[in-house]
């Protein structure tokens, strides 16, 4: 697991995003294991990598497959969660970010940022 | 011989010209083919203090003892006083406080008086905008029952199918967030699927559940997701009330 590398994510995504990033959680897909982050919490990766897993299921129920990001809202701001190759990461943001510009510009600077590592 | 209901002695059906019925008792008692019942041994200390005769050990029943006199206790730990004596002693013990306390709970029980209402062609209106405005960019669009996950109006040619599907993956979002230290889970979660369309989960209200299944390169993502879901969400929780 390339740490220092993820490390340096974790930066790049505190310079773009600035002051919208609340925390960021990078873990291992396959262990749930946290592997950097930024204010990271111990149960932020177990429980959205489960997560993950039943979104998964119900894409394969509804005759699809699940792609690589899902957005989730909180109360004050939203949850942005990127899958890439071996890692997960989960950035959480403040609500300066609209809806809109959460599919279209994050999930497209954290999949940058986690395709670089 | 007939059959008749003798109301007088028990509640059991009888036939003419049988004998009277007899109380009920335990198998192998009393009846002319069972053998008696060998004597059980006893210790001295029952022996000593009189609890028991000999000639009793034979005949336990009733209608075996003469006068159908209570046969003195057998075992030294059982209470020596019977149950009628001892509540017109002591009282009724706990019973009547447990009872009172049951009637109690039952007098306040409100669980039968919740009751859900939901104006399903509002609801309709409501999808039927949405759909508008989305035009070919909408795959499929469902509301359920919150309750339940049963599909109530959709759009599209599986929705009742989608609609359980969803409900679970919208509830299983609303358990993990907090799980993940993460409070207070929002009103829509988006799901991104691989063949380029974007789930848009609603927990509209207490009530109704919907998603949106969009193509996210036949729509402005952010004009639904500014607008169109918004609109739907308030639709959705202006069409449900509780009574």
């Amino acid at each position: 697991m390339p740490v220092p590398a993820l490390d340096a994510a974790v930066t790049g995504l505190q310079e773009r995003l600035g002051s919208a990033i609340v925390a960021v959680d990078i873990w291992d897909s396959a262990s749930a294991l946290t592997v950097s982050g930024l204010h990271s919490r111990a149960a932020t990766g177990p429980s959205l990598g489960r997560l993950a897993e039943d979104m998964r299921d119900a894409a394969a129920l509804a005759g699809s497959e699940l792609g690589d990001h899902l957005v989730l809202t909180v109360h004050g701001g939203s949850v942005v969660v990127v899958t890439t190759g071996t890692v997960t990461a989960a950035v959480h943001l403040t609500d300066e970010v609209g809806p809109g510009q959460l599919v279209t510009g994050v999930v497209e600077t954290v999949r940058a940022a986690l395709g670089a590592c | 011989m007939g059959l008749f209901r003798d109301r007088g002695v028990s509640s059991r059906w009888s036939l003419f010209g049988s004998p009277r019925p007899q109380p009920r008792r335990a198998k192998g008692m009393d009846s002319p083919d069972s053998p008696a019942p060998p004597p059980e041994p006893l210790d001295d200390e029952a022996t000593e203090a009189g609890g028991l005769e000999g000639e009793e050990t034979h005949g336990t029943s009733p209608a075996s003892r003469p006068g159908g006199q209570k046969p003195s206790q057998r075992y030294p730990g059982l209470p020596a006083l019977s149950a009628a004596e001892a509540r017109a002693r002591n009282g009724r013990g706990f019973a009547a406080i447990i009872m009172r306390r049951h009637r109690r709970a039952r007098r306040h029980d409100h669980s039968s008086a919740h009751r859900t209402h939901v104006d399903l062609p509002a609801v309709e209106n409501a999808l039927d905008a949405a759909a508008d405005s989305l035009g070919q960019g909408l795959d499929q669009a469902v509301v359920w029952d919150a309750g339940t996950g049963l599909a109530l109006v959709g759009r599209g040619d599986a929705y009742e199918r989608l609609a359980p599907v969803w409900h679970r993956a919208l509830r299983d979002v609303q358990a993990a967030l907090p799980e993940a230290g993460l409070r207070d889970p929002g009103s829509q979660h988006l799901v991104g699927l691989r063949d380029g369309r974007i789930a848009i989960l609603l927990h509209g209200s207490p009530t109704l559940g919907a998603c949106l299944t969009v193509h996210r390169h036949l729509v402005d993502l952010d004009d639904v997701l500014d607008s169109s879901v918004p609109r739907l969400r308030s639709a959705l929780v202006s069409a449900s009330g509780e009574h």
